[in-house]
């Protein structure tokens, strides 16, 4: 919305109205923001695994796979240089330990820079929820 | 949302017909609008999606080892193809999307076709009532 | 389905009995609806197994020793005859698994109609029990 509108003009209906917008689109970015700041967590998390166990010493050592959150099988690391990547839209991809690295960076700094891109605009509207308040409490 | 100005009761049964006909249309009018809204998210989600795909499958060397899970097997496939694919996917995603987009534009301008009847029965009948 | 009733014809006592079959009647078609949505989702399965069968028979022969079937959260790896045989088998699992929802559903289709009939039989056109 590009038009400018004088709060004071407006009657407390109508700046209800106008609060409880802002409120419903403040809940959608803040829940938006949540989510990347979750998958970032997760793409961090993975980089660091990757990092720690996919090392040359661990071949053929014994791990504990989930086949289910709550069922493990006992297995051997063979070739701990790759790994299968989920890149989206059912598509896998098998890569190395450093490109998968690059790959989770990727995704990582990505994430980092929408959360950056929102952050200004959900403090905008914070701000401009807040004057909405204030306005109407002079209405009162 | 759009209601009953006049008193209803000094006004034409004809009249009411006419202006419940006009009100139902617009009801179903505004839920096509939003039912295409729901899908356009949808859409648009759906492409992001792919786009990320089709960047990451060109940051793979040819001879890279490039898998679709369909159903539960893993198939193999060839990376040529998988990028083929994806675009095919992208195109058919944005036309659907334009589709959409023009739907929602020639929507709306029945709604205001139809507000604009409503307006002008009930000035008619606000002019007969006196 | 939508349930109404119109207060503005003749005045028709509700009993509770009546009530209990509305209510009966509205959770029925609730549960349609459910078991509807499942069907559509083995639809969907089945579309996939088909659609790996026929992947699988273009992988080129090095390709077909081990490929990779999800287990839980794992892949394990199987040659080719065995994968088809587990895809089989998840085909067979989920038409069994359409036949039983198939059978509710007709089970539950006659019991609505039954009652469609009762109620109609009482309030005519005062309730209206259409999709």
């Amino acid at each position: 919305q590009g038009q400018e509108i004088n709060l004071t003009t407006l009657q407390l209906p109508q700046l209800k109205m106008l609060h409880d917008q802002f409120d419903s689109e403040i809940e959608y970015l803040t829940s938006s923001m949540q989510s990347l700041k979750g998958a970032q967590t997760q793409f961090e998390s993975s980089k660091r695994c990757l990092l720690k166990s996919m090392t040359p010493e661990n071949e053929g050592k014994s791990v504990l796979v989930p086949l289910t959150s709550s069922l493990y099988v006992p297995a051997n690391l063979v070739d701990t240089n790759k790994v299968l990547i989920d890149i989206g839209t059912n598509y896998y991809v098998e890569k190395n330990i450093s490109e998968a690295e690059e790959f989770f960076k990727r995704k990582s700094d990505y994430v980092k820079q929408q959360m950056e891109k929102f952050q200004p605009i959900l403090q905008h509207k914070f701000k401009t929820r807040q004057l909405i308040v204030e306005v109407m409490q002079t209405k009162l | 949302k759009l209601g009953p100005y006049i008193n209803m009761g000094a006004v034409d049964a004809q009249v009411r017909l006419e202006l419940q006909k006009e009100f139902d249309e617009i009801q179903k009018v505004q839920k096509e609008i939003q039912k295409s809204a729901e899908l356009q998210k949808k859409l648009d989600s759906q492409l992001n999606q792919n786009t990320v795909v089709k960047d990451e499958l060109e940051f793979l060397e040819p001879e890279s080892n490039v898998y679709k899970l369909t159903g539960p097997v893993l198939v193999k496939q060839d990376l040529g193809e998988a990028k083929g694919t994806v675009s095919k996917r992208i195109e058919y995603i944005s036309a659907e999307i334009k589709r959409q987009e023009t739907l929602v534009a020639d929507l709306e301008k029945q709604l205001n076709k139809h507000k604009e009847s409503v307006s002008k029965i009930q000035a008619k009948a606000t002019a007969v009532a006196h | 389905v939508l349930i109404t009733m119109s207060s503005d014809k003749e005045e028709v006592q509700v009993t509770l009995e009546d009530q209990k079959k509305i209510n009966l009647f509205a959770k029925k078609n609730g549960n349609l609806n459910e078991i509807e949505t499942e069907l559509e989702e083995i639809k969907k399965a089945l579309q996939n197994i088909e659609d790996a069968g026929d992947d699988l028979l273009l992988l080129e022969d090095e390709d077909s020793e081990a490929i990779p079937y999800q287990l839980g959260e794992v892949f394990i790896q199987h040659n080719l005859e065995e994968t088809q045989g587990l895809l089989e088998k998840e085909k067979d699992k989920y038409e069994q698994r359409m036949k039983q929802l198939k059978e509710e559903a007709g089970e539950i289709e006659s019991m609505m109609k039954e009652l469609k009939v009762q109620l109609y039989a009482k309030f005519g056109d005062n309730i209206n029990l259409e999709a």
